[in-house]
């Protein structure tokens, strides 16, 4: 039927999915190192329109001799394009760095730097041996190894990290782990490339895609703090607001189409 | 019917539960020995519906995925065992632990439980018992007589009877390897679990990392006020913008309904 029906739904429809990525960071305005994602969105391919009786008027003479121009069929022109709708083209991580909160607990860690923390993977392939996270609540577990609150191990140079359970730990700002005086091990940061290519896992996990490769990179750290999501309030509900009018909007433009279609079906061809 | 709904609902309920485990450290800003508990939030699943990195051509790959949110939620409560303040109190069967260790007592049912509640009282019989009538293990008892009863900082009980001073017990002290994975029971008392490994036994001042026994002391809760205080504007806020996220779903799908006239 009429182009713009489907036009108008696409707006909705992606403006609504806009609307559930900011719900998710709302949702996780408390999340310890969450970080927050955002829709893109794209026009769909624009269509050309073409003109198809195409007919060129040319100068004629008929039988009789009078002047009659002649119309001669040409091939289909283009008379210019047209958009057919948006849709939402991926979402990305904003990988900007939350805010400090200091918790005091022993096992609690931020980064202030880039990378990630390096964690077992549950579902270890060869490939994909480790997860990565911001999220640095760590706690000790009955034998003695740093796990986060999933319970996976957190990785350090020599693999998961245990830590004595008979002196104090201390964290360094370059990620070295000691214990009386003595440095056991050191905390593995790592960090990619292209971090928008990282998958999300849930729990603040992230992972890589085939072929994305991480290097070890020094850290910054800071121990007894926690990095806060870095989602804010304000700016999410001024996106919520513009998602809302937007599919306000493309309501109002599928309802004017819907008048139009309505008048050319029921009106202009009333008799009387 | 709209994602959006039940993924702004989940921020509500951890929200929630946050709120619920700020009023509790609140409530137990005066309990003897309490340790304050902490919520920890986790995302919830995605909906992966384009992989980051797939094909876009033959020889173009997508910089980004496109993958939404459900949520979040509360993955754990663990309390923060750090030490709070010591109160004098002069009374000798209230002890206060410096370091790691707890009681072990026994519940009536016989299975071990677990405090940093040092509150003594004697019962009948002259057994040391907490508040609420369980006695230490192993038991402690004084005579009906006794006088001075002392106890010394590595946890040996002493009275005196008659004008002769002897020793009637040592009190021994339990460490666990992850103190977070005791299990909370209520009345000041945890339990062993698998998370939180088996107990340690150790004297107070001798063995490393039980600490030491202070006599007449009590250790107060380690709720701090004011953190609690910051936790619960931010739980209320993140809960209102939450409630905004819901009303503005259900704003759309008003909405979507009047498209249709």
């Amino acid at each position: 039927m009429s182009r713009g029906f489907y036009a108008a739904a696409s707006a909705m429809m992606s403006d609504m999915t806009r609307f559930d990525v900011i719900a998710n960071n709302l949702a996780n305005v408390n999340t310890t190192g969450y970080k927050r994602s955002q829709s893109v969105h794209h026009d769909f391919r624009e269509g050309f329109i073409q003109r198809i009786h195409n007919e060129q008027a040319l100068a004629g003479v008929s039988e009789s001799g009078k002047f009659a121009p002649r119309a001669v069929p040409l091939p289909p022109a283009p008379v210019g394009v047209l958009g057919t709708g948006t849709m939402v083209q991926s979402t990305w991580n904003d990988f900007q760095h939350g805010s400090l909160e200091k918790t005091e607990g022993p096992f609690d860690v931020a980064l202030q730097s880039e990378g990630f923390f390096v964690v077992q993977n549950p579902n270890a392939t060869a490939e994909q041996p480790f997860l990565y996270s911001r999220d640095g609540a760590f706690q000790r577990n009955a034998n003695g190894e740093l796990v986060n609150a999933r319970g996976l191990q957190l990785m350090g140079q020599r693999g998961p990290i245990r830590v004595s359970d008979q002196a104090p730990l201390t964290i360094d700002e370059e990620g070295g782990l000691w214990q009386n005086n003595t440095r056991i091990e050191t905390l593995r940061v790592a960090n990619f490339d292209n971090p928008q290519l990282l998958l999300n896992r849930g729990n603040q996990l992230f992972e890589a895609i085939p072929g994305q490769t991480s290097f070890d990179i020094v850290p910054v750290v800071k121990q007894g703090f926690l990095e806060r999501s870095n989602v804010a309030v304000a700016g999410e509900m001024v996106n919520m607001i513009s998602a809302m009018r937007a599919y306000q909007i493309s309501q109002k433009a599928l309802q004017s189409e819907d008048e139009m279609t309505d008048k050319a079906v029921n009106t202009v061809g009333r008799v009387g | 019917m709209i994602r959006a709904l039940y993924t702004a609902a989940s921020g509500m309920k951890a929200q929630q539960t946050n709120l619920d485990i700020t009023s509790n450290n609140l409530a137990n800003v005066n309990t003897t020995g309490f340790k304050a508990f902490r919520a920890e939030f986790e995302d919830l699943h995605y909906q992966t519906l384009r992989q980051p990195g797939s094909q876009v051509t033959a020889n173009i790959t997508s910089p980004e995925g496109t993958q939404i949110g459900m949520g979040s939620n509360v993955v754990g409560t663990p309390r923060y065992f750090s030490q709070g303040d010591f109160q004098l109190t002069e009374n000798p069967f209230d002890l206060a632990i410096q370091g790691d260790g707890f009681f072990r007592v026994i519940q009536p049912d016989g299975s071990s439980a677990y405090t940093r509640d040092g509150s003594f009282k004697i019962d009948a019989n002259g057994s040391m018992v907490t508040d609420n009538g369980y006695r230490l293990d192993p038991n402690i008892t004084v005579a009906p007589n006794a006088s001075n009863v002392t106890i010394g900082s590595d946890g040996s009980v002493s009275q005196t009877v008659a004008g002769q001073t002897n020793i009637v017990g040592q009190i021994q002290l339990v460490r666990f390897v992850n103190p977070v994975g005791l299990s909370s029971i209520g009345k000041n008392l945890y339990q062993a679990t698998p998370a939180s490994g088996n107990e340690l036994v150790g004297i107070a001042g001798t063995d490393p990392g039980f600490g030491t026994l202070a006599q007449g002391m009590l250790e107060m809760s380690n709720v701090r006020v004011a953190d609690e205080m910051i936790r619960m504007i931010v739980s209320m806020r993140a809960y209102e913008a939450n409630s905004k996220a819901i009303q503005t779903a259900d704003d759309m799908l008003q909405v979507a309904n009047n498209a249709k006239r």
